[in-house]
């Protein structure tokens, strides 16, 4: 089987799949709306290390399913990125403009998602402590392990964009020599 | 210093010369006929020497005879 074919074939399996993870977003936020009676539950399980109140205000739930699904947006648009590239590489597109474009939208959006989820914890412990009383609620700021490998991985995402771009021009060139 | 140079094609001489088609030149040395007729037009940023080499064994001649290198204007 030849490169591009090859290239081709593995390209449309994963477009799919992530095709599928796009529409699977909303399952995050639907599923456990429906399998919890009680959202506080698993809210409670998450940030088990923090002084929660005994009861949630409603608004609390609220702006944190907010939190959480404005998080599942972002992290849609690298995926959606993807999806277009990978649709280009099925069609047997590799070396163009529209490629290298695409790896940097989602090298951006790998980061985007990696600033969120750095931002989005705060603000979650932040709206889980408001109805505290005056002493007890908690601001924490903190970088996980897996921001950090997101970051990294945006980066050089990018980088690979970049260096995509000056393969495209060449390809490009090369197309006009006879 | 000599004045800038640029490269004209002059391949459709060179195949009235031997009385050759684009159609048959194409077809012997492995490429498109439309190729053909932007090699002749000087519509290419290049030829590749393997395809400079063909020409050169179809039509009995050496580079010189296909490329010049003429003055810019």
């Amino acid at each position: 089987m030849s490169n591009t074919r090859r290239i081709s074939r593995l390209a449309r399996i994963l477009r799919t799949t992530v095709l599928l993870m796009l529409y699977a977003l909303p399952l995050f936020v639907i599923v456990p709306l429906l399998t919890y009676p009680d959202l506080s539950v698993p809210i409670r399980e998450e940030y088990s290390d923090y002084n929660l109140p005994h009861a949630f205000a409603t608004w609390q739930i609220a702006a944190y399913i907010a939190v959480f699904s404005v998080g599942l947006a972002i992290l849609a648009i690298p995926l959606w990125h993807l999806h277009r590239l990978l649709a280009r590489y099925a069609l047997g597109e590799t070396l163009s403009p529209a490629c290298a474009q695409a790896l940097r939208r989602i090298g951006q959006g790998l980061l985007a998602v990696a600033a969120f989820s750095f931002v989005s914890n705060t603000i979650d412990i932040l709206i889980l402590t408001a109805l505290n009383a005056s002493g007890e609620r908690t601001l924490s700021i903190g970088i996980e392990d897996s921001d950090l490998a997101l970051v990294l991985a945006g980066t050089v995402v990018i980088l690979v964009g970049w260096v995509m771009g000056q393969a495209a021009e060449m390809a490009d060139e090369n197309r006009s020599f006879i | 210093m000599t004045a800038p140079h640029r490269i004209e094609v002059r391949l459709d001489v060179m195949m009235a010369r031997r009385k050759v088609r684009g159609r048959d030149l194409a077809a012997a040395i492995g490429i498109t006929e439309q190729n053909i007729s932007l090699l002749k037009s000087g519509k290419v940023k290049g030829i590749r020497f393997e395809t400079l080499a063909a020409i050169c064994t179809y039509l009995d001649c050496q580079p010189g005879d296909i490329l010049e290198a003429v003055p810019v204007d």
